[in-house]
């Protein structure tokens, strides 16, 4: 799925450069705009050194409407929004966030990785993000703490609003 | 003191000695925690799936907390960085939060905002006060060399720079050592544990790198602040061991157990069964104290 060959040369007419403003209309990307690539992010994350699209690229990709490799790169996801590069940016960026925004378009057209399929399943079948078992009712009861209550019908009607089961592309 | 408990999902299934602890020890205190398990999930783990559905749910626990007029507590990090960042959102974009509210409205909600959300650790620390706790131990744990952990979306959240330096956060630290035990100095210290990356290989990778790192500072134990770590640190041991094949045998336990433990507050009433790495080991070193 990666992407970056060393002394590749890009192809800028086949650039989206609309893509930074679609990023920036969302919920968490509106700070994408104030990137000035000096890598902090890339320094600071615990990832980063096993990812071959580094998160301050990921940015630059974003603004020159690298709209393609961005939503299918590897980093995206592998981002554990641990925040530390959000606090250190000198730009006020907030890159865990900018994450979250590309991880949103990517889910809706490029595919949901399974584990946060599974996580989707439980929240449409739990309200929870873990599925519940009898057997931790059971424990939970041994120890006098209070039972895990099934869905409610307003957060299953809340769920169907805000158009929850779609977003996972259909992929359940 | 009274406050609204919220859980959220990973404590309420997965970690009943985290819930069950923090129940002993704040009945301890006098502290009075009015449960509110049936909200559901605030949509943490949701949030890049679709921001309508996580600004909603979010919007919902806050909103079910209302009702009690008192401050909302969660045990979790991840659900602190959810309500307070949701709750910062919906406060900026009057757009966004008539939208949720729209949505609220089917169960006769209406989403206000001014609720207070906070995390157990500074609500010990300054509600109730750390001179108190201090004067609550009655087991001294002296001895222990303790690993601190926080978690990321603790101390790394905006909404709790107010509390502590995001660098170089101390409350715990205080806390772990006003029981008598060393909060030991290691490198990694505020690295990410792995638990919320979606990539296994990577997510298993940090935890081993980390629990290697705390057990060659010399820590007899990690001591956690966060659900998601908890589990990364002792569900996942024995998992990061079949994969990369370090064996650490290093306890872990959540910050409410080991307070618990200096408390005087029985074994089993803090859950300690009930961890997957056994803590005997550390309980050994209070028993062969007293």
């Amino acid at each position: 799925m990666e992407t970056e060959k060393k002394g590749e040369v890009l192809d800028s007419m086949s650039f989206d450069p609309k893509f930074k403003f679609e990023v920036i209309k969302t919920t968490e990307g509106e700070t994408s705009l104030g990137c000035f690539q000096c890598g902090m992010c890339t320094a600071s994350c615990p990832v980063s050194e096993d990812l071959n699209v580094k998160p301050h690229q990921v940015i630059k990709q974003v603004l020159l409407g690298m709209r393609d490799r961005v939503l299918r790169c590897k980093t995206i996801w592998a981002c554990s929004f641990c925040l530390v590069c959000n606090i250190r940016c000198p730009q006020g960026v907030k890159p865990a966030n900018v994450m979250v925004a590309l991880k949103h378009i990517a889910a809706k057209e490029v595919e949901v990785p399974e584990g946060l399929k599974t996580v989707g399943k439980s929240i449409l079948e739990e309200g929870l993000s873990r599925k519940v078992t009898e057997f931790q009712n059971r424990r939970r009861a041994s120890l006098g703490l209070p039972q895990i209550p099934k869905i409610d019908k307003g957060l299953r009607r809340l769920l169907k609003e805000t158009g929850f089961e779609e977003s996972m592309g259909g992929g359940l | 003191m009274k406050y609204t408990y919220y859980m959220g999902c990973q404590v309420t299934t997965h970690l009943p000695n985290y819930d069950l602890s923090t129940r002993k020890v704040a009945e301890k205190l006098g502290i009075t925690l009015i449960d509110l398990i049936e909200a559901g999930c605030c949509g943490c783990v949701i949030r890049a799936l679709n921001p309508d559905t996580w600004l909603a749910m979010s919007a919902r626990v806050i909103t079910m907390a209302e009702k009690t007029k008192l401050d909302l507590v969660t045990l979790c990090s991840g659900c602190y960085t959810t309500l307070t960042e949701a709750q910062t959102i919906l406060n900026e974009k009057p757009q966004l939060k008539e939208k949720i509210n729209n949505i609220l409205s089917h169960e006769g909600m209406t989403y206000d905002g001014g609720l207070k959300v906070k995390h157990i650790l500074p609500v010990l620390y300054f509600d109730y006060g750390y001179e108190k706790i201090k004067s609550a131990i009655t087991r001294r744990l002296d001895g222990l060399r303790v690993a601190v952990h926080y978690g990321c979306h603790l101390h790394r959240t905006p909404a709790y720079e107010k509390y502590d330096d995001p660098e170089a956060p101390q409350i715990l630290d205080k806390l772990v050592e006003a029981t008598g035990a060393e909060s030991i100095y290691w490198p990694l210290k505020l690295w990410c544990c792995g638990g919320m990356t979606l990539d296994e290989n990577l997510s298993f990778k940090l935890g081993g790198i980390k629990i290697r790192d705390a057990k060659e500072a010399g820590a007899h134990c990690i001591v956690t602040a966060c659900p998601f770590c908890q589990i990364q640190f002792d569900f996942h041991q024995p998992v990061i061991y079949r994969r990369i094949g370090e064996k650490y045998d290093l306890p872990v336990l959540a910050f409410s157990q080991l307070l618990g433990l200096a408390m005087g507050i029985r074994e089993d009433q803090l859950g300690l069964q009930l961890n997957c790495i056994p803590v005997d080991s550390v309980i050994h070193a209070l028993k062969s104290k007293s």
